[in-house]
């Protein structure tokens, strides 16, 4: 099976920090959902940006679809980001136009369809939109496309119950079988069920890869109560 | 609660083919991209321009009433006071509203330049399938169409007001020719080529340089740093200035004020000068932008 995500020694420092340090992986195409888990400041927001071309790797080499990351691998993969990323100015439907012009594999159809599920007005600009809707509305517009590999950050952390249900059900509904998706949190109680497939990252390193069944086998313990024996002392 | 209860659409998107990628049927649309972009600034550069453009409109009718004033109706050659008071605040908008209409363009094409690369829009920005150079020229090339037209705009009003004009204060309606002109033909065509470069490299140095001063901001995780070291670099600038005035004063760059030739040369040595410092502010640009770019 070709690989999604290769990395080889990926180091990332930010002055003499060490966010990353010598990263070597692999996710297999189409292996499901994967699971980006470690503690705040373990490393994967920096994994994730480099993923997505935002930040540049002081050393190693990564790819994505077997492509080094550039324009190229931006049109394959969907990102949604920990910050709020939509443009303030402009109305819902002037978004999804953004959206719809610069990502080929945008399905507009599938996205007004969300979005009037979530009834939010899309004549609105979006700055007079509530946080949890302005999540949702990035959310949508990000599983809105035919994507290869979805990256998404943190999408259940700082939001309500409901709200987090709400995301998760939009994830698993929306989830292609040919794509693959990376999910980073620390909330893993809530999500651990769904992942195909993890990866802990520790103080930069990758401490456990692996297919979540095999893993929870292998263990005789659940994702959730691994992490707490791995992170205890963090 | 079983999360599959909810009554959520079940549409299944199907990722476009492996093989369109691979056979780079995707390809075409990266020509189009710029045009986007530049689509996107102009919807937002566009809202400035047209308030901008109205204000100079409604400013330059004004003036143009206030031009062909007959003084003679008002029984004497000085307006009454509050006519006074009235012609000279509009005279002093027009002046501002000259000055804004080419300044508002420059100064929402900064904003936009930060806020759409260094804020949080920077995530969505530059996950688009966009490489840095054309998100650069994007900014650059919409900011310098947008300050073009707007000094277009300003022109215009300044010969309607000319028009207009029954005082002939405004003297516009000819150019006097250098009387150089007849001895030196080629020096005059050569000087206007130098000046039209001169102009271009302006605008387009006033770009490059706010962007690479941007990007150079976001290096100071407090504006105090910053500014301490803009403080410097005034002053720096100010010594290095003060060093070529002192040369200047020794006479040893006569030969480039005082003989035809040597003003060539030195207008050509500060072309030099601008391009080398508009082809280091782009690099800082795609620099910062491609290697240092840090998102908070």
């Amino acid at each position: 099976m070709a690989n999604i995500v290769e990395c080889n020694g990926l180091t990332k420092y930010y002055d003499s920090t060490c966010a990353l340090n010598q990263v070597t992986l692999e996710i297999p195409e189409n292996i499901g959902i994967v699971g980006l888990l470690g503690p705040n400041g373990s490393g994967k927001t920096t994994l994730i940006k480099l993923l997505t071309g935002l930040l540049t790797p002081s050393s190693g080499e990564l790819k994505i679809a077997d492509k080094a990351i550039g324009v190229e691998t931006k049109a394959i993969v969907s990102y949604l980001s920990d910050a709020h990323s939509l443009n303030n100015d402009y109305t819902v439907m002037q978004q999804l136009e953004y959206f719809e012009d610069f990502f080929l594999d945008f399905d507009k159809t599938k996205a007004l369809q969300m979005i009037r599920e979530l009834g939010v007005d899309e004549t609105k600009k979006i700055k007079t939109l509530s946080k949890g809707t302005k999540e949702k509305l990035a959310l949508i517009l990000t599983l809105s496309r035919n994507a290869r590999l979805f990256i998404l950050d943190e999408p259940i952390a700082g939001v309500d119950p409901a709200a987090r249900d709400y995301i998760l059900q939009t994830i698993l509904s929306h989830k292609s079988e040919n794509s693959t998706m990376i999910i980073s949190t620390h909330l893993i109680s809530e999500i651990e069920q769904y992942f195909d497939y993890i990866l802990f990252l520790k103080e930069g390193r990758i401490v456990l890869q692996g297919e979540t069944n095999a893993i929870k086998e292998r263990e005789g313990k659940t994702i959730d109560e691994l992490f707490r024996e791995v992170f205890r002392w963090i | 609660m079983d999360l599959m209860e909810f009554d959520m659409p079940k549409t299944t998107p199907q990722p476009l083919p492996d093989s369109d990628y691979k056979e780079g049927k995707l390809r075409p649309v990266r020509g189009r991209v710029l045009k986007k972009l530049l689509k996107y600034e102009w919807k937002a550069m566009l809202p400035t321009l047209t308030i901008s453009g109205i204000v100079l409109l409604a400013l330059t009718l004004l003036m143009c009433i206030f031009v062909r004033v007959d003084l003679g109706a008002f029984g004497g050659e000085e307006y009454p006071a509050t006519i006074a008071v009235g012609v000279i605040l509009t005279i002093l908008l027009y002046v501002y509203a000259l000055i804004g209409v080419i300044v508002a363009p420059f100064i929402v094409a900064c904003r936009r330049y930060e806020k759409n690369f260094f804020k949080d829009e920077g995530y969505l920005t530059f996950s688009i399938p966009a490489s840095m150079e054309e998100h650069i020229l994007a900014k650059h090339l919409s900011g310098m169409i947008a300050v073009l037209l707007a000094m277009a705009a300003s022109l215009v009003s300044i010969v309607l007001l000319d028009t207009f004009s029954v005082t002939g204060d405004l003297d516009l309606g000819y150019i006097e020719l250098d009387p150089i002109v007849p001895q030196h033909p080629v020096s005059v065509i050569l000087g206007a080529i130098e000046d039209m470069i001169l102009f271009a490299e302006g605008l387009v140095g006033a770009f490059a340089v706010s962007g690479a001063l941007i990007c150079w901001g976001q290096k100071f995780k407090k504006k105090s740093q910053m500014f301490w070291r803009v403080f410097i670099a005034y002053f720096v600038f100010i010594a290095l200035e003060t060093v070529f005035t002192l040369i200047g004063e020794t006479g040893m760059t006569d030969f480039f004020y005082n003989t035809v030739a040597g003003e060539h040369v030195s207008t050509w040595l500060t072309i030099l000068l601008y391009a080398g410092v508009i082809a280091f502010c782009v690099w800082y640009e795609l620099r910062t932008l491609k290697k240092k770019l840090n998102l908070k």
